[in-house]
């Protein structure tokens, strides 16, 4: 097992070359130059020269992707647009992305995953049925627009929580009150998505002989549910869980802008926009890290649901 | 007993009546919160070429003079200048006990320091353009300081305005650090930043001129117009600037906020390039503009974000020609402009699979509106045509290397027509994204920018905005974009007017909130 981590760890040398090849490439492909960017319809020539020099835009393409990926590694790697080194912004903005992520993550499954079993085990009852409406309405509906509908009724209708920013970290009362709506928001998609899996990969288990095998054993039909079929179920639903939190660290973004978050996603598109390539660089290769990170977490879970799978 | 209770009684209504008698006479804000529509990224004010940046950093910081009513330049650090007879050398004299927020006193060194770091090439500073034209820089005491040009250049003193930042602090933590922790003179210090989600700025109690009634001031930054618009209905901020067209028109109806609008946040223009065919023709151009109903389109599309244009310059400047402009202005003709469009492809000037194409920037939604509907005229005409909507800095890109033949761009600048006109019209300027190249322009916008009299100077601007606007059609102005502030109904003396500043402490307001 330990081996097998370090294995995976191991692994994410080859994918960062990988990522940061492709990610270095396409920055090149895309037009548009930080220098005349940066400084609009001031520009002249000879200051977008200037500029260029001072970022070293003008060395070519191999070397720049050496100093990049150099300076992305020893945390030198400094962000044009905001004039700070890039390891500090992002983290910066990863704590309110985590927050958010991990919130909304465990609101998904609180609600989710009772919902998607109960909706199994009484397939095709009233409860099924209008569970898993809402559900496909869920997955429809851009998160966007549930923000916005959320802010309206829990913040100008119902003046319970803060419309939008950030309060401070989420231990503190006024960090968890900014925290609550977004959170909500951007679960309702993960939950919609988790609950349908659940439910579905439920009945798959269901059919399966040896549920019959214990009910006929006598075994209590709770304990069936939950400890046989459940559990068994759970490998695809966590699959479905962590790709969905990965997701959620770097595409928020939506969420992020109706609720003015100060996150990561946001940062990447205005860095983008700006042409900031270190910080593009930086940010999406720190997203592209914690995605593998996640997945290697998953995988370690699997182990612990289901001992027939091991790791050599 | 009795008389305990009643002395009690009047101590308590003296009291209650001094205290509602101070608060009645005092303006004092505890806490102002605004929304601003981007993230701010930097405050050093030699790197605030980003609208939001300058906004900001203009609270911290003070130039050596500001703009007062009607963007006219009043004094600010300096309470005096003179200029000398040839026009080339400007001499400032400093107030005394100008204190910095740390608590040095400003002196003429430090100005010198602001100054020639903004010159010094490998800053690279988007301001140095703006004052490309000084020679040197002489400290002559602690309370002057002489600017000499290398040539006489009239919107110097725009330049002035730049926010003078303490040498011995900026030395000390560099060009980095002083963007996160800016120092400066200005009304408001910084407290606290929490970077993408929010500034808090303080009201500094040693300001040289009147210290703000805002003592604590929240600057959030709210991208989405839809939040900003529920943040003002749930009370969140006191204040927003970026809302949009269905948002406003609810405000206006409702008692409870104020929505005031001003013109003057910078120009909107179609424009032509004239190094690509068929848009070099001028027969092409005109046909196009006759081909689009303008006046009936903008007012629907911008509603009071904006007015139908005639001018490149927005109203609030000199030299008053919107008149002319206007009469004279290509009108709607869609017949002639078939005919027209009939006739240039006969001739062979439009080819035959030619298919007009409209660039315009998809982060500005009335532009795009405008450009769809503009496309749709043209297909009535009978020329093909279709909209390219796309990324901004894609799109700058392209336009830089002479790829687009008609665009929708907009533009705003200082209060001076040099800004608005030299870098667009002349041959080697800037921003001459339409190529277009004119000695006589040329001659025009050089004569104009190093001679100060006034007359003079409005007669040359008239000609270039005849010669480019009218004869030539380089560029179509559409809209003249309105700055719009919605604010809670209890805000007082908060006005717009000039979109280079948020104007909470100016020479004519303090805002506050009753």
């Amino acid at each position: 097992m330990f081996a097998y981590i370090i294995k995976r760890l191991l692994w994410l040398i080859p994918v960062v070359i990988g990522v940061s090849l492709i990610l270095f490439g396409i920055m090149q492909l895309v037009p548009g130059n930080p220098a005349a960017i940066m400084l609009g319809t001031n520009a002249t020539p000879a200051a977008i020269k200037a500029l260029n020099e001072k970022f070293g835009f003008n060395e070519p393409f191999h070397i720049r992707y050496f100093l990049m990926l150099k300076n992305f590694i020893t945390g030198e790697l400094d962000s044009i647009y905001y004039g700070d080194e890039v390891i500090n912004i992002i983290s910066n903005r990863l704590i309110p992305t985590i927050e958010l992520g991990l919130l909304s993550l465990i609101i998904a499954v609180l609600v989710a995953i009772p919902t998607g079993v109960i909706a199994a085990v009484k397939k095709n009852s009233l409860f099924d049925l209008i569970s898993m409406f809402i559900a496909t309405i869920g997955i429809s509906v851009p998160a966007f627009f549930t923000g916005i509908i959320f802010i309206y009724i829990f913040s100008v209708y119902f003046p319970f929580f803060p419309s939008s920013g950030y309060g401070g970290r989420i231990w503190t009362l006024s960090g968890l009150r900014h925290l609550v709506l977004p959170a909500f928001a951007l679960s309702t998609v993960m939950i919609a998505s988790t609950s349908r899996i659940t439910r579905s990969s439920m009945l798959d288990i269901m059919k399966e002989d040896y549920l019959v095998t214990a009910r006929s054993k006598g075994v209590a039909e709770k304990v069936i549910i939950l400890k046989h079929a459940f559990r068994n179920a759970l490998i695809p639903i966590i699959t479905n869980i962590g790709n969905q939190l990965a997701m959620m660290f770097g595409g928020a973004i939506l969420i992020e802008s109706v609720f003015a978050w100060p996150g990561v996603g946001r940062l990447a598109v205005s860095a983008v926009e700006a042409r900031d390539q270190p910080l593009v660089f930086g940010s999406i290769l720190i997203l592209s890290i914690l995605f593998v990170l996640v997945n290697l977490l998953v995988d370690i879970i699997y182990v612990f649901i289901n001992p027939q799978i091991s790791y050599k | 007993m009795k008389n305990k209770f009643l002395v009690l009684l009047l101590v308590s209504l003296f009291m209650v009546s001094v205290f509602s008698a101070v608060q009645a006479q005092e303006k004092v804000t505890e806490e102002f919160v605004m929304g601003i529509e981007d993230e701010v990224s930097n405050l050093d004010p030699g790197e605030t070429t980003i609208s939001v940046n300058e906004r900001v950093a203009s609270l911290i910081f003070d130039g050596l003079v500001r703009y007062g009513k009607a963007n006219k330049i009043v004094p600010g650090i300096a309470k005096d200048w003179t200029i000398s007879e040839n026009e080339m050398e400007y001499t400032f004299e400093l107030r005394e006990g100008v204190l910095f927020h740390n608590g040095q006193e400003l002196t003429a060194e430090d100005v010198e320091y602001t100054y020639q770091r903004i010159l010094n090439p490998e800053y690279g500073s988007g301001l140095r353009a703006k004052i490309e034209s000084i020679k040197s820089i002489e400290v002559i005491d602690d309370y002057t300081i002489k600017f000499t040009l290398n040539e006489p250049y009239a919107p110097f003193m725009l330049g002035m305005t730049f926010g003078i930042i303490p040498k011995e602090y900026a030395e000390k933590i560099g060009n980095e650090e002083l963007g996160r922790n800016p120092i400066g003179t200005g009304p408001f210090k910084l407290e606290e930043w929490s970077p993408g989600n929010q500034i808090v700025l303080s009201a500094y109690q040693d300001y040289w001129d009147k210290v703000p009634n805002i003592k604590k001031l929240v600057i959030r930054s709210i991208p989405e117009s839809a939040t900003q618009a529920m943040e003002l209905r749930s009370g969140g901020i006191d204040f927003g600037v970026n809302l949009d067209v269905g948002q406003l028109e609810s405000f206006r109806n409702n008692p409870d906020f104020k929505v005031k609008t001003a013109a003057g946040a910078g120009i909107n223009f179609l424009g032509f390039n004239f190094d690509m065919a068929p848009t070099n023709e001028r027969k092409f151009r005109e046909a196009v503009l006759q081909a689009v109903p303008f006046d009936q389109m903008i007012p629907q599309i911008f509603g009071i974000l904006g007015e139908r244009a005639y001018s490149m310059l927005p109203p609030t400047l000199w030299p008053e020609e919107r008149e002319y402009l206007k009469e004279n202005a290509v009108g709607f003709d869609p017949e002639a402009a078939a005919q027209k469009f009939e006739e240039l492809k006969a001739a062979g000037v439009i080819p035959e699979d030619y298919v007009a194409r409209v660039y315009v920037s998809n982060s500005r939604p009335n532009q795009v509106k405008t450009a769809e509907a503009m496309v749709t005229a043209l297909n009535q005409a009978g020329l093909r045509a279709e909209v390219k909507a796309m990324e901004f800095g894609t799109m700058w890109d392209m336009l830089g290397r002479g790829e687009i033949g008609m665009f929708f761009l907009r533009f705003v600048s200082d209060p001076d027509p040099d800004y608005w006109l030299y870098r667009f019209f002349k041959s080697d300027g800037s921003l001459n994204r339409a190529f277009y190249e004119n000695d006589q322009v040329d001659q025009w916008l050089e004569k104009a920018r190093s001679i100060s009299n006034q007359a003079e100077r409005e007669d040359l601007y008239q000609k270039v905005l005849r010669k480019v606007l009218i004869e030539d059609l380089v560029f179509h102005p559409l809209a003249h974009s309105n700055q719009i502030y919605v604010m809670q109904d209890e805000v007082q003396e908060l006005n717009p007017g000039n979109s280079l500043i948020i104007p909470l402490v100016t020479p004519t307001a303090n805002v506050y909130k009753e």
